[in-house]
């Protein structure tokens, strides 16, 4: 029985962030502040060890049939969990465990603000600690409201965040957590311990004496259990009553002889003086991820990362000759699945909880490596194409015939995409220097990249000192004959945001200086920056840039409208009333693709613009650059349902193409991993809070941009993006690659 | 980085494995036989269309039991019966044994039968009613920009406030900035 928990997800997730920022913080202020005591780290570790024993082990399930255990349950919340939350002083660690950006530019206003202040001065008053708790505790055992409790798992959940809040409310004037100091007379506090014990007495005795069960739901489940709903009530009652007192007595005999001086506590509040965090002591490390100890050596191996580029040339090399030579039936065969449900999914997190790795590990760039050796390109790229209009074009053609001829559904399509695409590639990069095909033509490193701006992790200077310093520039014009310079001509220094960068990491190894780094990007720089980036300009003056990123944010939305039930229904009357199918398709996705992209920002530019010096162009570049985060949300949102959904479908076909090779080891092709899987549970509220998530940030840099008065016309943009694509994740899907109807 | 892996981890393994079942929901059924008593649960409270889970505790002289199996036959007006067996305790609580079931609206009679000693028989009415709007349930997930956003308006307007009162620059957007810099 001990061994059933219930590993909620949610709950999991919420104590794993907690820890992990706790963890990140303690690290953080080692050294920084006068010993910080190692008892405060077991309490933390404690108190989330008891939380979770209390909301995830059998006792949260058995206190639905008992009403003791459910006691045990609340009494661990108020009188264990919360006391130990608050001897690990976790405000402090916490705050410095968040990212500098979060700290700094979210938390530190409101903490420096003397109102916000004076309101969490009142939370953490005695009196308001006494009510939290007397009003949780009777209202809450209120009998409907306790059933309501017992029947909802939401209601539950409030139930317990409750307890938890009004523990810690009660528990903070007593314990004081560092670095904030006891304002109360200990001998106040004495008082104010015994009159909330007496309080918690009076409903237990009201539990103990009473002549019938209160509660309905257990007068069904304790007698099942051998006990009577009347001796379970008492028990519980008996619980409340011996364990919060063999918890507040003591405490509050603590706190009386601290008040006659006996007790050592007297000299707490110098000590907590002398525990006053110096922030300013060290210099903050910035976070590297090639610094990083194993994945960090891997990433500044040259040769690791040409061979996993080799490694998914030989990928796509065995995609596309199933794609020929395969069946033709889509979720059968490696070019129907393997690109457009899993690559594409593991792309887009891996871009979202770190950087551009699609690019990085490009097949395209090995061969162009090896081809680079023998033939050195004749021309550079025409001027006139040196610009974002053709890879705008190429993505816009991309969006509207992928609906229009189901590329998805085609192996064979699909496999001679994949030799188109390398074909291009090798007439490019070997008619142009540089890495012409990445920065000018290719539609998936433009999507790529763009999307890169909304990701956490940037290729940049380690220490801007270094380059002021530098001469030589290897990082632009490369080392030695071996070591490239950046083919897509950025010169770290001067680098803004991720635009561009394929995080080939060719800077890093030509760096003498091993100053570059995978270090935190700051969004906004990428977004909004006004000032002059390399090889970008100023982002204001780019139409061509903006272009695409209407596009691309226009197409995210466009490209998973395209799946919904009601899209395809109405492609079908369409073809009904005489149109081809595949150019009432066309024709859909066209018209969705310029409302998106470009009816909706023109007019937002217009209004935006209307009211300001600023011109039409500048209005529009910098307000699509703002719905970046929005579109990036809508990508993952649809690719991450593709990857929920379907990632079994990967088993049967790679079991399928082992078999046809004369490779047994798999095992015969289960191909009921292809159809009809259950959508998990948390995949559309993750949809949902990714959308979200880049709405508001979107929001963010669109007023950051032009000021709360001008912002409007984006803000209602951004708002339709957001309703649109709310209301997308809630259609019934096509479940493309799938053996599903 | 190492601890933010095995953090990441735990999350990913808590996220695929699928929650435990007979957490909660409402009594509506419990009989006795001898020192034998089986009490049947439902949720959600009201049972709407959907899925619903069924689950049973029984007991013999107040120990419970979980590994003798339990049919159901599920039966309604026009419709065929379905029968579910359940075998063995699939509650977190490691007592009560569940199973999940989809269910049309409308009334239906659930039938379960303790395939035991002693043997025994639970006979009732479930009415099922309506499902809601899947936006409704989703709602409480697409409302929680709200009040971040209401955060994100007050820090705003924080910042504002004490650049207000120090430098005079403050309420200059990026572009105005970088054109009063050119």
């Amino acid at each position: 029985m001990w061994l059933r928990w219930s590993l909620d997800p949610w709950l999991i997730g919420g104590v794993a962030i907690a820890a992990f920022l706790y963890a990140r913080g303690v690290r953080g202020l080692a050294g920084r502040v006068r010993g910080f005591p190692r008892r405060r780290v077991a309490a933390f570790a404690a108190a989330i060890a008891l939380l979770i024993v209390a909301l995830a082990s059998p006792i949260d399930a058995i206190g639905h049939l008992l009403l003791w255990v459910h006691m045990v349950q609340h009494w661990l919340l108020i009188m264990v969990v919360a006391p130990l939350l608050l001897i690990a002083s976790p405000g402090l660690p916490v705050l410095r465990g968040l990212p500098a950006t979060l700290r700094r530019g979210v938390c530190g206003p409101f903490l420096a603000s003397p109102g916000v202040r004076r309101a969490f001065t009142a939370l953490v008053h005695p009196a308001s600690g006494w009510t939290a708790l007397s009003l949780s505790m009777w209202i809450w055992h209120i009998p409907a409201l306790y059933q309501l409790a017992l029947e909802s798992g939401w209601v539950h959940r409030v139930e317990h965040a409750s307890f938890l809040a009004a523990g810690i409310l009660f528990w903070w004037p007593i314990v004081s957590p560092w670095p904030w100091r006891r304002r109360w007379p200990a001998i106040a506090l004495v008082a104010y311990v015994l009159t909330a014990d007496l309080q918690g007495t009076v409903f237990a005795a009201l539990l103990c004496f009473a002549d019938a069960p209160i509660y309905a739901s257990y007068e069904s489940t304790s007698p099942a259990l051998g006990l009577s709903a009347l001796r379970d009530q008492r028990i519980a009652g008996a619980f409340m009553w011996m364990a919060s007192q063999a918890i507040l007595l003591p405490v509050a005999g603590a706190l009386a002889l601290t008040a006659v001086g006996r007790a050592r506590r007297d000299r707490a509040p110098l000590a907590a003086r002398r525990e006053r965090p110096r922030l300013r002591a060290r210099a903050e490390q910035r976070f590297d991820l090639l610094r990083v100890r194993g994945i960090g050596s891997v990433l500044r191996s040259r040769a690791a990362r040409e061979w996993l580029r080799w490694v998914l040339l030989v990928c796509a090399a065995a995609v596309a000759v199933d794609g020929f030579i395969g069946p033709s039936d889509a979720p059968s065969n490696l070019a129907g699945t393997l690109p457009w449900t899993h690559w594409r999914g593991i792309v887009v997190v891996l871009l979202l909880v770190s950087a551009n790795v699609a690019c990085m590990t490009c097949p395209l760039i090995a061969p162009r490596r090896l081809l680079r050796r023998f033939i050195s390109p004749p021309f550079a790229f025409p001027r006139p194409l040196r610009n974002k209009w053709l890879a705008a074009t190429l993505v816009v053609a991309w969006l509207v015939s992928y609906e229009a001829f189901d590329f998805w559904a085609s192996p064979l399509a699909t496999a001679w995409i994949i030799v188109g695409y390398f074909v291009a590639a090798f007439l490019v990069d070997t008619l142009f220097a540089g890495g012409s095909f990445c920065k000018w033509v290719c539609p998936i490193g433009q999507l790529n990249m763009s999307l890169s701006l909304v990701a956490p992790l940037s290729v940049a200077v380690r220490a801007t000192k270094t380059c002021d310093s530098c001469t030589t520039h290897e990082c632009i014009r490369g080392a030695k004959l071996t070591v490239n310079g950046c083919d897509l001509e950025l010169f770290q220094p001067r680098k803004r945001g991720n635009q561009d960068c394929t995080f080939c990491l060719d800077c890093a190894d030509a760096c003498p200086h091993s100053n570059v780094g995978i270090l935190p990007q700051q969004i906004r720089r990428g977004l909004l920056d006004p000032s002059w980036g390399s090889s970008i300009g100023q982002i204001a003056r780019r139409a061509d840039i903006a272009a695409l990123l209407a596009v691309l944010t226009g197409g995210a939305f466009a490209n998973a409208l395209a799946m919904t039930g009601p899209w395809l229904a109405l492609a079908d009357a369409l073809a009904v009333r005489g149109w081809t199918l595949w150019i009432a398709e066309a024709s859909l996705a066209l018209a969705a693709l310029a409302s998106l992209a470009f009816v909706l920002p023109a007019f937002a530019a217009v209004v935006a613009a209307r009211r300001s010096p600023q011109g039409f162009v500048e209005a529009l570049a910098q307000g699509v650059h703002a719905c970046v985060p929005i579109g990036a949300a809508m990508w993952a949102a649809h690719w991450l349902f593709h990857l929920g959904t379907s990632a079994s479908t990967a088993l049967p076909v790679v079991q399928r193409a082992a078999q046809d090779l004369g490779l047994s080891l798999l095992g015969e092709p289960e191909w009921s991993a292809s159809c009809c899987g259950p959508v998990p549970s948390w995949l559309q509220p993750v949809q949902l809070l990714l959308l979200q998530g880049g709405f508001l940030v979107s929001a963010w840099i669109a007023f950051r941009a032009f000021g709360a008065r001008r912002a409007y016309s984006w803000w209602a943009v951004l708002l339709i993006l957001l309703s649109l694509g709310m209301w997308i994740v809630l259609q019934p899907m096509q479940m493309r690659g799938t053996a599903m109807p | 980085m190492r601890c933010a892996l095995h953090i990441l981890a735990l999350v990913a393994a808590a996220f695929t494995q699928s929650t435990l079942l007979a957490d909660g929901g409402a009594v509506v059924v419990r009989m006795s036989v001898g020192e034998s008593t089986l009490v049947g649960f439902v949720q959600p409270v009201p049972p709407v269309a959907g899925e619903i889970q069924l689950s049973f505790l029984l007991t013999h002289a107040g120990s419970a039991d979980a590994t003798t199996p339990i049919t159901l036959t599920l039966l309604r007006a026009g419709v065929a019966a379905r029968s579910v067996r359940i075998d063995g305790a699939r509650g977190s609580d490691g007592l009560a044994r569940s199973t999940v079931v989809s269910l049309d609206e409308g009334e239906w009679i659930v039938d379960a039968v303790v395939l035991g000693d002693p043997a025994m028989r639970a006979r009732y009415a479930l009415d099922v009613g309506p499902a809601p709007a899947h936006w409704l349930r989703m709602a409480p997930w697409m409302l929680v920009w709200v009040p971040i956003a209401g955060l994100i308006v007050a820090r705003e307007r924080l910042v504002a406030g004490r650049r207000g009162r120090g430098a005079p620059r403050a309420n200059l957007s990026s572009a105005d900035a970088a054109r009063e810099r050119s």
